[in-house]
């Protein structure tokens, strides 16, 4: 199993991004009105204090406490893939729209990610684009986004 | 009153259907994740969109789920910021309609016994778990 050795406690990322966050919200609530932005400012501010309060913690942690974080390059590997994966839905949706992403990306994912045979893959996709077509196209009666291609 | 008999009727009927086809049902877990995956991914999308027709919902979506993903990852309690979201237009509001009783006078929160015994309250709910973090990394 390789391994990634990080010299601090992994807690410290997300701790950073929410600061980020923090300080972003209420740096934009800023500029809102009186009333309007009171509310943001003033939860802001409790989110700004509790985010610093998590960085100090996970701060403490890594140097005084020594902590470190071993990362799984091979574990890593397979969560890129999965966002691999969801950006290319997300990408596939707005190019090709609903009902051809949804037949073309479950038996692209089957295929290519589940190793199932060319059968199972497009009885499923085929069983699912029905299923939408079903209930959102027939009953719910919704217009579904067609994307940008056609 | 009809709607109230109706929706009675609807649960005791999808709960006496579930209980009919949960023999069927229970397949549906042991089915390969790969299977489910995509079919869940699409088909959840296509809704988060159906809702208000806008392409920002489905992205909000995705969002979403990569957030939830991370908060798994390190060990953030979902269920908390499920209920931020839903209940948080209502605390504003309700933020916004007391700050107007009160003029805009901040100490308006704490002139009230009620007022002030919640807001000790909602103290403890906030520094407990903190001081319980810090402990557990001073202790460590």
């Amino acid at each position: 199993m390789k391994t990634v050795r990080l010299p601090f406690s992994a807690g410290i990322i997300p701790a950073l991004v929410l600061l980020a966050f923090a300080v972003g919200g209420w740096w934009i609530a800023q500029e809102w009105g009186r009333s309007s932005g009171m509310f943001p400012r003033f939860l802001g501010g409790v989110f700004i204090g509790l985010a610093t309060l998590e960085l100090g913690i996970h701060a403490f942690k890594s140097v005084f406490r020594k902590a470190e974080t071993l990362i799984d390059s091979e574990e890593f590997r397979k969560q890129l893939f999965g966002f691999g994966w969801l950006g290319l839905l997300l990408l596939m949706i707005y190019l090709l729209g609903f009902m051809v992403t949804v037949v073309l990306y479950v038996f692209l994912f089957l295929r290519l990610h589940g190793r199932f045979s060319y059968l199972v893959s497009t009885s499923i996709a085929i069983g699912s684009v029905a299923f939408v077509y079903l209930i959102f196209r027939r009953l719910l009666e919704y217009s579904l986004f067609p994307g940008i291609l056609w | 009153m009809v709607l109230i008999i109706a929706l009675a009727l609807a649960t005791v009927m999808s709960g006496l259907v579930v209980l009919a086809a949960a023999r069927f049902l229970v397949m549906v877990s042991f089915l390969n994740s790969a299977i489910i995956i995509p079919a869940v991914l699409a088909i959840s999308l296509v809704g988060a969109y159906a809702l208000n027709a806008h392409m920002g919902d489905v992205i909000v979506a995705v969002a979403f789920g990569f957030i939830g993903y991370m908060m798994i990852k390190f060990d953030y309690p979902r269920i908390t910021l499920v209920i931020a979201l839903v209940l948080g237009s209502m605390m504003e509001r309700s933020f916004l309609q007391s700050m107007t009783i009160f003029r805009g006078d901040w100490t308006g929160f704490f002139s009230d016994t009620t007022s002030l015994i919640i807001f000790c309250l909602v103290l403890l709910a906030l520094a407990f778990p903190v001081a319980h973090k810090i402990r557990g990394v001073l202790t460590k």
